[in-house]
């Protein structure tokens, strides 16, 4: 599990031993610092610099699911009653299953007040729209749409995410992977049509002279163009041997 | 909103959960900005007053009342009355006898592992005892009844004490499973109960719920009941029945407040 290592405005450590107020501040600084210790697989969250009642999150779409691959963004919106009221939930990047932008239904979000417990975390609520995300159950806010058009859209996440300057604030490590990885791309597709040609050399030495000869001679712009300037050479030789040959007759003629 | 004299049309394809929120949220607002959470104590004029233009019903059960009790405190409407009233009624009783508080406080302190054992996230359940704690150990040293009510009239630290109480609820109900399943309605488990009608705030209590809630803190209470029952008294229940309780709460249909008896 990747950890977070940025440096964070001081306030989100200020942290009495006794709680002075009990307001939704105070729990989400504890919720901060809770998940910043004991993180939620495949999930990672941060409030907002300036706003601690708006969180953002990143989705790692989990191994052998459509979402494989795929980083999915959204944001949590907390009211001043947290915890006594649950906050609102929505995906920011196109994922296949939520609609974008959209407050979405769930027991833990803000539509079911009156199925929220308040001793519910931000890792708990995270842990439900996960699990909600892999299921297909339908509710508002929910979409249908095919497991090819889930891949297609795992794939063009990042790309997409990219674009997103919130998220690219608040998960630099995430962009950094991501450049990395098109980094990386771009190297193996050099390096692998670099290999192309050596793998076509390499079997060569144990082929016999005459077919080495043979492949070098297609393989080869040089051989060819070499060939066909001997062809040449022996053309103009054969003329000028024909001239002479003639030239030759003639005068022996008269 | 539709205007007065307006049918209301109901459409099918419309998704009404936006505006049923924010109905909700009105009608909160209003009952907030009209009663405080936890009263000062009332005399029992007071409620004589509510109930003016009542018929006779009432008013011979308010009389009935009258002979046993001095004042009331009054508790928000908001759901959470119950638990409101008990957690005032326990903790102002300890201020004036604190026989039993260490008792009780054991009880309190012993409590969050057995939560944390049923399943409720370990940090949540910690954060709300905490808070618990807190408002214990001021009793301890003997704060004033002013201090207490100002706790239970901060919204937050008011509803940190009613989370707490009802996760208190849940975990008993849910400890005694087998016995408790008997008396749930609909086709539900106890644990389901819980989720659905005593963890979320504003889910108001029913019997099963005050036994609990006594049982698992071992601090009886009596309900005074005024309701519409054909009687001249108000019918009175203790749980657990053969009690002596020191706390009294009255009920009217939907709603508890705080009696004190002469």
């Amino acid at each position: 599990m990747v950890i977070f290592n940025i440096t964070l405005p001081l306030f989100y450590f200020e942290m009495s031993s006794k709680r002075v107020s009990t307001t939704a501040t105070a729990r989400l600084k504890q919720d901060y610092m809770r998940i910043m210790k004991d993180p939620v697989p495949y999930i990672r969250a941060i409030p907002l610099p300036s706003n601690i009642l708006e969180w953002h999150f990143a989705v790692e779409g989990p191994e052998n699911t459509p979402y494989e691959g795929g980083i999915y963004h959204g944001k949590l919106v907390f009211p001043r009653e947290f915890p006594f009221k649950p906050p609102s939930i929505y995906m920011i990047t196109p994922n296949g299953r939520f609609k974008c932008n959209t407050r979405l239904c769930l027991s833990i979000s803000d539509f079911h007040p009156d199925t929220w417990n308040p001793a519910w975390s931000v890792s708990t609520i995270l842990t439900g729209l996960l699990s909600f995300m892999l299921e297909k159950s339908p509710t508002l806010g929910s979409l249908e749409t095919s497991d090819l058009t889930k891949r297609q859209l795992s794939a063009q996440s990042l790309q997409f995410n990219m674009g997103d300057k919130v998220f690219c604030e608040l998960f630099p490590d995430v962009v950094e992977k991501y450049v990395e990885e098109m980094k990386k791309r771009e190297e193996e597709i050099k390096e692998s049509s670099a290999n192309d040609s050596a793998v076509n050399k390499r079997p060569i030495s144990n082929l016999s002279n005459s077919t080495q000869d043979h492949i070098q001679g297609q393989g080869n712009n040089n051989g060819i163009f070499g060939s066909a300037l001997a062809n040449i050479l022996v053309i103009i030789g054969f003329a000028v041997f024909a001239y002479t040959v003639k030239f030759v007759l003639r005068s022996v003629v008269e | 909103m539709a205007a007065e004299g307006d049918k209301f049309v109901y459409d099918p394809e419309r998704n009404y959960d936006d505006a049923t929120l924010a109905q909700i949220r009105v009608m909160e607002n209003e009952i907030a900005s009209q009663n405080n959470i936890v009263s000062e104590r009332l005399s029992m004029q007071n409620l004589k007053d509510e109930y003016a233009d009542a018929d006779d019903v009432f008013k011979l059960k308010i009389k009935d009342l009258e002979s046993r009790y001095h004042y009331m405190r009054r508790t928000r409407g908001d759901g959470n009355c119950f638990y409101r009233a008990f957690g005032f009624a326990c903790l102002e009783m300890f201020l004036a006898d604190s026989k039993n508080l260490p008792r009780f406080k054991d009880v309190a302190q012993k409590s969050r592992d057995e939560l944390v054992s049923l399943g409720f996230p370990q940090f949540t359940i910690e954060d709300f005892h905490e808070s618990f704690m807190d408002v214990i150990e001021k009793i301890e040293k003997q704060c004033s009844v002013t201090e207490l009510s100002d706790i239970f009239n901060n919204q937050g630290l008011s509803d940190y004490i009613v989370v707490y109480l009802r996760l208190l609820v849940s975990g008993y109900l849910q400890k005694e499973a087998e016995f408790f399943v008997n008396f749930i309605e609909g086709e539900r488990t106890v644990k389901e109960f819980c989720n659905q009608e005593v963890e979320p705030m504003g889910k108001e209590s029913d019997h099963i719920h005050i036994i609990a809630l006594t049982s698992t803190l071992g601090i009886p209470v009596r309900v005074e009941y005024m309701d519409r029952v054909d009687s001249s008294k108000c019918t009175q229940h203790n749980f657990p029945e053969d009690s002596q309780p020191s706390i009294v709460l009255l009920y009217r249909p939907g709603h508890y407040d705080i009696l004190y008896s002469r």
